[in-house]
Parts: structure tokens; sequence; C-alpha cells
């Protein structure tokens, strides 16, 4: 039976002046998990995470990782905020945000030296990321220089480094192309093989479908609607048609109209018998 | 008319933004011998040299250092060209600054040519004119900045940003700086290129010409924007860098010590400007 990494309970988050961002959350992540937070634009997904992450924090109710409450205290006070920041790993949607440093190279050291880890452990750590994202030839380039593509892989890269147990993704799949795409599900993919235990949000149904076993669906409305299987829930049309992760499609035939709820990702024909 | 002028000012802004960008991520040369000098030592040794520049008031020894110093610049193999983009911009506009010092009205001597003996209805007690001290006070002004612009444009073009900021750290700049610093090079191009969208995407629903009046409004909603994306993009950087680990105190790599190489290319730096200030006490 595994452990549990993430509890909440009643969580609700709003915003300064007032706006509700999520509404009264419950749900457990254990270890090995590959969970998809889905929700249409605005429904809490990216908020949630960093809230899982401790960088935000509960308006109402409790977020507790590896057993201890996540609290602005908790996260900054050692030994348990350096555990917590080595334990887990956040994929920024917003590569430009994620990538600050003067190269590549110094992406890849600045977790492992933040952690205090000592200087030929970085140095080891660095050439061996390096050499399994294949991005050796990118070591000395600056990171406005790289592609769409690339900087997901350095950011990657960089959360790697520190050897994280949990990695939380927010819309990873975002503006990138085909290859990329796939170079990125097949390597959650081999994370996954590992034990590491990943946390996507995401409306992009199909990318949630390649990496993901259980889904945590929001709703519009900010509430936790349907926590199972990812499978089941991408059956359930008229679930993802009220959340707004589906559109509803309507054609004509002569006088007749049909209405249905559809999933699809290019224009296609439709046959009736 | 308004309309050339106004097409000339979007010119000149595009290009602004361009040759910043272009220079921001400029070729740095890695393959020349200056490059393989510890980055501390080379930072060391081209303050020495900027501050022994300061020291020299003699042209002859001024033009023999900035001779010296575009050789350098040469023989780093880095393109002839780009040194003569900095030298039209930069120089020329320190020119433009200093070019009343040649006046007898700022820096009295012997007149070298008369400009003029009235002002309007002013007449001044004696004529406007061009003075010998004028002239090499204005020179000599002009070479030191050419000089001590080409040894940074030298120190930039064969040391890796990363690597700077690591020798500025290394000598003593607060960790806060050399972040800022760094943080400033890495988002400008981002920002830039922000801007640039904002402004393209006004001019592609422009159909006819605005008042000057909502063109200056259209502006400070502009900057307004900007200010928005920047803090937002601030925010979300300094979250990243929590989520890594950073809590306000900034860790950076091994230092690495100093080769003999090193220590002797900083002597020979420290005894070359040593000979040049010496050369220009003696002349």
């Amino acid at each position: 039976m595994s452990n549990t990494i993430y509890t909440l309970s009643n969580i609700s988050y709003a915003y300064p002046r007032g706006a509700t961002v999520l509404d009264d959350i419950s749900f457990d992540v254990r270890e090995d998990e590959r969970v998809a937070i889905l929700g249409a634009n605005a429904s809490g997904k990216s908020t949630l995470l960093h809230l899982l992450d401790g960088l935000y924090f509960p308006s109402a109710g409790r977020i507790e990782a590896f057993g201890v409450e996540l609290t602005e205290e908790s996260v900054e006070t050692p030994p348990f905020s350096r555990e917590f920041r080595r334990k887990v790993g956040f994929l920024f949607q917003n590569s430009d945000a994620q990538l600050f440093c003067s190269s590549v190279e110094e992406e890849l050291q600045f977790g492992p030296l933040q952690l205090r880890l000592p200087a030929e452990e970085v140095e080891r750590r660095v050439e061996e990321t390096l050499r399994l994202f294949g991005i050796e030839h990118l070591r000395k380039r600056s990171p406005q220089s790289l592609s769409g593509g690339e900087k997901k892989k350095v950011a990657l890269a960089g959360l790697v480094t520190c050897g994280p147990e949990v990695i939380l993704l927010d819309e990873p799949s975002a503006g990138l192309d085909p290859r990329t795409q796939q170079w990125l599900v097949e390597f959650l993919e081999a994370l996954r093989r590992t034990g590491m235990t990943l946390v996507t949000c995401t409306h992009d149904l199909s990318f949630a479908a390649d990496t993901a076993d259980r889904a945590l669906i929001l709703s519009e409305d900010h509430r936790l609607v349907y926590d199972g299987p990812l499978m089941e829930a991408l059956e359930n049309l008229d679930l993802l048609l009220s959340v707004n992760l589906v559109h509803a499609h309507a054609h004509r035939h002569g006088s007749d109209v049909h209405v249905h709820p559809h999933l699809h990702e290019l224009a296609h024909d439709h046959r009736h018998e | 008319m308004r309309r050339r002028r106004r097409n000339a000012v979007r010119r000149a802004l595009a290009g602004l933004g361009e040759a910043l960008a272009r220079e921001m991520a400029g070729e740095v040369r890695s393959d020349s011998r200056l490059s393989r000098i510890e980055p501390r030592a080379k930072v060391a040794g081209f303050i020495i040299l900027i501050v022994g520049t300061t020291l020299i008031h003699g042209l002859i020894p001024l033009t023999a250092l900035l001779m010296c110093v575009t050789a350098a610049v040469l023989a780093s193999g880095i393109n002839p060209g780009r040194l003569g983009r900095m030298w039209l911009g930069v120089p020329l506009f320190t020119l433009a600054i200093a070019l009343p010092s040649v006046l007898n009205v700022i820096t009295p001597g012997a007149p070298v040519i008369t400009l003029t003996d009235r002002i309007g209805p002013w007449t001044p007690s004696e004529p406007i004119s061009v003075t010998s001290d004028g002239l090499v006070v204005t020179a000599r002004f002009l070479l030191r900045s050419t000089v001590c612009i080409t040894l940074a444009f030298l120190l930039t073009s064969t040391t890796d940003r990363a690597a700077l900021l690591n020798g500025m750290r290394r000598l003593g700049m607060p960790k806060a700086f050399g972040m800022v610093l760094a943080m400033m090079q890495r988002y400008l191009s981002v920002l830039l290129r922000a801007a640039e969208e904002i402004h393209l995407a006004k001019l592609s629903r422009t159909i006819s010409e605005q008042s000057v009046r909502h063109e200056q409004r259209w502006v400070a909603a502009g900057i307004g924007s900007l200010f928005r994306r920047t803090h937002r993009l601030a925010r979300e950087t300094h979250n990243a860098m929590v989520a890594r680990g950073y809590d306000g105190d900034l860790r950076i790599g091994r230092v690495p010590s100093l080769r003999a190489a090193d220590a002797a290319w900083l002597a020979g730096i420290v005894v070359v400007t040593a000979l040049f200030i010496l050369m220009d006490a003696r002349l």
C-alpha cells in the first residue's frame, strides 16, 4: 500500500478582492500516482497546483504534504522547507518565468546549489542530466536564445537535478510542437517507471489520456466534481460537457437538427445510418 | 510630412529595439586567448586598465593606448564591423556632449578659429571662438571615453555573460546586485518583445491617424499594460525561484582558484598600465 503524499481537506482559496478560485476541495494523492487535474480555463487548476507546491496558501481548509501541514511558516523553516523543495518540483506553464539564469548550465546548477548540495555532487548531477536530456550542446547557451521546446526541456531538466519524488506540471503541453509533445509524453512515462508521482494540470484531454491514470475534474464554479479513473471520465461526455471540457456539436440534416456532446481535435465527417 | 515623420520615428524605435536585442545576444568570442583568462582576473585587469586610462592626460599616450586596445580587439577575432558600429554610436554621442568645450565661453585660451562676435542682439565681451585648450580638452575627453568603451566592449565580447557576472561577484559585488544584473540581462529581450507586440497589435488595428492627444493616451495605456506584464512575470519568476529552494540567500557555484597564467596576465596588465602612466608623466 503506497504512502499518502498529499491530503487536502476542505480547501478553499479566494483572491484578496474576494473572487473565489477554489471551493471546498478535498482529495489525497498517493505515491506513484499519475493524476490529471482537468478543468476549463479559470476553473482553478493552476491555483490548486500552486497550493500543492506551497507557493499559495488556502483561505480555508488544510493541506498536508509528507505528513506536515503546509503553512507559510513550515515551508520557510528548515529542515522541512529544504526537504519539501527537494522532493517536489514544479514545471511552470511559462518557461520564461522558470528559466531565469544566464545559461543552461547555471539553470541546472541552481536547484541543487540552493539545496546546499556539495559542489562535486552538483557537478555530477548537472553532467548526468545534460546527458539524460540530450542537451549537452545547449550547456553555455542563454535561455533567451532557446526555442519553445528546448526551453521546456531545460526547465524540466532544472527540476530533475534536484532529485524530486513528485513533479507538478502546469499545462506542460501548451505551445509545444507535436514532436516535442511526444518527447514529453515519453519522458513522463519514463519518470513514472522510476516511481515518480506526477500531478498534471491541463485542459488537453489527449495529453491527459497519455500521461495520467486518475482524473480530478474542476467545474467552472471551482468545485471538485469528479475524482476517479481518467478513462471513465473521458467516456462520460455529459460530465465533460457540464464542465466545459468538450463542446456540444450541432448539425443539420434537412429539417432534422442533431445536438450532442463532442470530443474531437480536428474537423471530421459525420455519418448517420 | 507628419506621416513621414511618424514612420521615421517608428522605424527608429524598431531599429533601437532590434539593435539592443542584437547586442544583448551578441557574439562572444570563446576561442581567443583572452577568453581563456579566469573571469575574476579578467574583470580586475580591465578595471585596472580603465582606471589607468582616466589618469592619463596626454593625447599621445591616449592615442597609443587606443591603438593597442583596437589591436587587441582585432586580434581576438571580433568582427571589425561590430567595433565600427560601436564607435559610430557611443563616441559620436560623447563628442556631441563635449563639443561646447571647444568654445572660449567654456574653455578659455588662445583662439584658433573665430566664429562670431555677436549672438542675436547680444554682443559678448570677446568674440566666440574655438580655442586650442578647448580642442585639447575635448580631444582628451573623447579619447579617454573611446578607450574605456572599447575596453568594456573587448571584455564583454570575450567573456560570456554568466562568467562575467561570476567574475564580478567573486570580486566582491553583492550577490543580490549580481542577480539583479543577470535578471535584467535575461529579461530585457523578453520585455522588448512584449513592448513590440503591444505596438504591433495597435498598428494592426489602426486605420486612420489619430490626434496627438489620443496617441499620448494610447502610449500611457501601453506603458501601464507593459508594467502589469512585467509585474506578473516578476511574481512568477520569484515563485519559480522559491519552488527550487531559494530562501533569500543566493548560493553560487564553486570558485575556481587562479592559475599561474591568470596571475601572470594580471601582472602584465598592471605593468602595461603603469608604463602608459609613466609615459604620460614624462611627456
